[in-house]
C-alpha cells in the first residue's frame, strides 16, 4: 500500500471522533500539574471477615512450618516482626529489584509476613504533565494496551455478574448505595481457591467460570488490565490473608494466591490488637486513607482462622475538568427531600444513551475508561435500572456504533459534587445468589486452606465502598482554553442533562471493568 | 438552519441547499482542503465542487452528521487534486510531509483493491484509535484526517512542535505494529 491510498483509507475514520477531535482543545498544562488532589477519587474493601471454626483449633508444635517461604521464589518476601517490639516496615525487606507497593505499615513483632512483589509504579516521582508527554507514558501505554485488550475480551462473560451483584447491593430506599463489583468479583474468587467441591461450585457458578483454572487466568487477566500506578492514574488492587499462627496452612493454596492474586499473608495471633492493628493500618494504606471511618472499626475476632480483605483504591482525573468558578448552588430533589449541593457545569459533545427508562452520558478519565451517569426518566424509580439490561449496554458505545438507542449530541450537563460510601453486609446477597455452603459449617469445604475441613464456615463478609467527585485539580487553576474555529462543527442536537435529581453511576476501567457502581439518591 | 433542513433542501433538490451549505460549512471545508493542498484558489474550487459532489449524493445518501459527510467530501476532492498537481517529487508541503509520515505505516507495494478486506482494515483502524488515550486518538486524526499542520496541533493541544512530532510518529509505530499483530501488512 501506498501512502496516498492510506490516507484515502483514513477517510472512513469514525466521525463521532472526527467531530471530537475538531472540537478538542488542550487545557494548559497547570490543570495536570495541579493534580495532586484527587478529581474523581474512589476506593472499597471486601472483607470475608473470617473463615472461622466452630470448634477451638487444634494447635501445630511448628505452626509456620507450612507458610510459603521465599525459598526458591523470586517474588515473594517473608518480614518478621521485630523481636526487640520495635516496630519495621515491611516493605523494607523486599528484594530490591522486586519492590511491593502495598505500602509502608509496621509489623508488630509477633507477626510474620509472607508478600508478593507488586509491579513497580510507573515513572515514580515524575510530574503528571512531563509524564503525559514522555516516552515513558508511551512505554507504559503500549504495555498496559495488550493487557487491557485481553481483560476487554472478558468483560462480556462477567456481566452477568455484575448485574446480579448490583442488583443485590444497591437497591435501597432513602439511603446511598455503592459497590466495586470487580473488587468483589476478586475477594470471592479467592474464596473459590480456598474451597473445593459443591462450595466451590457454587462461588464458580456465581461468578460465571467453567473451573478453577479459568477462573484464576480471568482474574490474573483482570488484575492485570486494571492495575495501574502512574503520575496520571491510580488503580490500585490488593489482596491480603489474615493468617492464625496456631494453625496449619496449606502451602499451595497460599502460594497460588500470592503469585496469580497477588495476596500478602500476614501471620499472627488474631486475638492481639495488634493484629487488628496491622489490619487497619495494611487496610488504610492500599485505601489511600479514605475509608478511615470504616477501617477504625475493623476487628479481628479471636476464632478467626482466616480473613480475606481486598482492596481497591482508584484515583483519575477527568479528560476535560469542570471549572469551579462555573458551579452554582442548586437544589437536588433527593428522597429525603431537597438539599442545597454544588452542581458542576459543562457543555461538551458526548455521546448520548437514551431509552425509555433512561438517559445516559459519560465523562472521560484520563488514561483510564469512564464515569457513566444514568438519569431515570421522570417517573422511573432509579432501582429498576439495576435490572435493565441497557445500562449495561449503555457503558459499551464506544464499541457499538450501531446500536439505535446511541446518538450523539451537544450535552449542557449539571452534575453535582457528592460524596457516598456505604457498608454491605454481604452475607444474604452471597444467599440469594444461591451461595449456602461457605456459610455452613457442615456442608462448607475449605480444605485446600486447611486440614480442618469440616469445622470452618465464613462467619462475616462485608464490603465497604467510597465514591467521590468533584473539580478538584481544577479548582483555582489558571487554565484556559485556546479558542480555535470550529464551532461550525457541532452537532445539531443539543439536550440539557441536569442531575437534581436521583441517579445511578458507573466507574468503568479503560477495559470496561465496573470498578465502581451507586445510585445518589440523597446530597448531604 | 440545521442539518436535517438543510438535508432535507438537498432531498428536494431546492438549490438554496448548496448556499446554506456554503454559509455553514464553508469556512470549515475551506480549511481542510487548503490543509491538503496549501493554495487557497485550489482550495476555493474544491470546496465548490464539494457542493456539487453532495448535491449529487443527495438523495439517496442522508448523512447524521452533515459535517463530517461533507469534510469527507472535500478531504477526497482535495486529495484527487493533490495527486493531479504533484505527481512529480514531493516537495515540504503540508500534505507532502503529511504523506511522508504516512511511509511509516506502509510498505509503498501495490495492494490488489479488495473491498472485504478494505472494511475490516477500516474497522481495525478504528478500533485501534479507540484504544487510543482521548488526546493522542485526537491528535493523530487532527494530522492525519483534517491534515492539520504541525504547527497548528502544537498551538491547539499546548504541546511543543517537537513534542507534536514525536507522539505522531509514536502513534504510527504502534498503528503499524497493531495492524501487523493482526495480519494486516500494508
Amino acid at each position: 500500500m501506498k501512502s496516498e491510498e492510506l490516507f484515502e483509507v483514513l477517510n472512513d475514520i469514525d466521525e463521532n471522533e472526527i467531530v471530537k477531535a475538531q472540537e478538542y482543545r488542550a487545557v494548559k498544562k497547570t490543570s495536570l500539574l495541579r493534580w495532586i488532589l484527587p478529581a474523581a477519587c474512589a476506593a472499597a474493601i471486601l472483607i470475608i471477615a473470617a473463615v472461622s471454626p466452630l470448634v477451638s483449633k487444634k494447635f501445630s508444635e511448628d505452626p509456620a512450618a507450612d507458610k510459603p517461604t521465599p525459598a526458591g521464589t523470586s517474588d515473594l518476601s517473608v518480614k518478621d516482626g521485630d523481636s526487640s517490639g520495635n516496630t519495621e516496615a515491611a516493605a523494607q525487606i523486599t528484594p530490591a529489584d522486586t519492590p511491593v507497593i502495598t505500602g509502608e505499615y509496621s509489623l508488630p513483632e509477633n507477626m510474620s509476613a509472607v508478600m508478593p512483589a507488586y509491579p513497580e509504579p510507573v515513572a515514580a516521582g515524575m510530574e503528571a504533565s512531563a509524564f503525559m508527554e514522555s516516552d515513558a507514558h508511551w512505554n507504559w501505554w503500549d504495555d498496559y494496551r495488550t493487557k487491557m485488550s485481553s481483560s476487554f475480551g472478558l468483560q462480556s462473560g462477567m456481566e452477568h455478574y455484575y448485574l446480579t451483584m448490583m442488583d443485590q447491593l444497591l437497591i435501597a430506599d432513602d439511603e446511598n448505595t455503592v459497590i466495586s463489583p470487580l473488587n468483589t468479583y476478586i475477594a470471592f474468587a479467592m474464596l473459590a481457591e480456598l474451597s473445593d467441591g459443591n462450595t466451590r461450585r457454587q462461588l464458580l457458578d456465581l461468578l460465571g467460570a467453567p473451573d478453577i483454572e479459568t477462573l484464576r487466568a480471568d482474574v490474573s487477566t483482570l488484575w492485570n488490565g486494571n492495575y495501574v500506578d502512574t503520575p496520571i492514574l491510580k488503580s490500585i488492587l490488593a489482596n491480603s490473608l489474615w493468617l492464625n499462627d496456631t494453625v496449619n496452612y496449606k502451602a499451595a493454596a497460599l502460594d497460588t494466591l500470592a503469585k496469580d492474586y497477588y495476596a500478602s499473608s500476614f501471620y499472627g495471633d488474631p486475638s492481639t490488637p495488634e493484629m487488628s492493628e496491622a489490619l487497619r493500618n495494611w487496610t488504610d494504606q492500599n485505601t489511600g486513607g479514605i475509608l478511615g471511618e470504616y477501617v477504625k472499626d475493623m476487628e479481628l475476632d479471636p476464632s478467626t482462622v482466616l480473613s480475606i480483605v481486598s482492596t481497591i483504591y482508584y484515583k483519575a482525573m477527568w479528560y476535560d475538568e469542570f471549572n469551579a468558578s462555573e458551579n452554582t448552588r442548586e437544589s437536588f430533589h433527593g428522597t429525603m427531600g431537597d438539599t442545597a449541593v454544588d452542581m458542576m457545569h459543562r457543555s461538551d459533545i458526548n455521546e448520548v444513551y437514551r431509552t425509555d427508562a433512561f438517559t445516559a452520558i459519560h465523562l472521560g478519565l484520563n488514561d483510564s475508561g469512564s464515569m457513566y451517569f444514568f438519569l431515570p426518566k421522570e417517573g422511573v424509580d432509579v432501582n429498576s435500572l439495576l435490572t435493565d439490561p441497557d445500562t449495561i449496554k449503555a457503558t459499551r458505545t464506544e464499541y457499538m456504533t450501531d446500536d439505535e438507542n446511541a446518538s450523539t449530541a451537544m450535552v449542557n450537563m449539571s452534575i453535582p459534587k457528592f460524596s457516598i460510601s456505604n457498608n454491605s453486609d454481604l452475607t444474604q446477597a452471597l444467599k440469594n445468589c444461591g451461595i449456602s455452603d461457605i456459610f455452613d459449617p457442615l456442608s462448607s469445604d475449605f480444605s485446600p486452606l486447611t486440614d480442618d475441613r469440616n469445622e470452618l464456615y465464613v462467619s462475616k463478609a462485608e464490603h465497604t465502598a467510597l465514591v467521590e467527585i468533584d473539580e478538584q485539580g481544577v479548582s483555582g487553576a489558571a487554565f484556559t482554553r485556546v479558542d480555535l474555529s470550529g464551532g461550525a462543527m457541532l452537532p445539531e442536537e443539543e439536550i440539557d442533562l441536569v442531575l437534581d435529581r436521583p441517579f445511578m453511576f458507573m466507574i468503568c476501567g479503560r477495559d470496561g471493568s465496573i470498578l465502581f457502581a451507586g445510585i445518589v439518591r440523597n446530597i448531604t | 438552519m440545521n442539518d436535517n433542513e438543510i438535508v432535507q433542501l438537498y432531498w428536494e433538490r431546492d438549490e438554496r441547499a448548496i448556499s446554506e451549505s456554503s454559509d455553514k460549512y464553508g469556512r470549515y471545508c475551506t480549511k481542510i482542503a487548503e490543509n491538503i493542498l496549501s493554495d487557497h484558489e485550489d482550495a476555493r474550487e474544491c470546496v465548490n465542487d464539494t457542493w456539487l459532489r453532495a448535491w449529487d449524493s443527495m438523495p439517496p445518501h442522508r448523512p447524521s452528521l452533515l459535517s463530517a459527510f461533507l469534510g469527507k467530501l472535500t478531504r477526497n476532492l482535495s486529495l484527487d487534486r493533490y495527486r493531479m498537481l504533484h505527481r512529480e517529487k514531493r516537495g515540504a508541503h503540508n500534505m507532502d510531509l503529511i504523506l511522508d509520515e504516512l511511509e511509516d505505516c506502509v510498505s509503498g507495494a501495490d495492494t490488489p483493491e479488495d473491498t472485504a478486506l478494505g472494511n475490516e482494515l477500516k474497522e481495525a483502524i478504528n478500533a485501534f484509535l479507540r484504544s487510543l488515550p482521548a488526546q493522542k486518538r485526537y491528535l493523530f486524526i487532527s494530522r492525519y484526517w483534517s491534515a492539520e499542520t504541525i504547527s497548528g496541533l502544537a498551538e491547539r493541544f499546548q504541546m511543543s512542535e517537537n513534542n507534536v512530532s514525536v507522539s505522531l510518529n509514536r502513534i504510527r509505530g504502534s498503528l503499524r505494529a497493531y495492524l501487523n499483530e493482526r495480519g494486516y501488512k500494508l
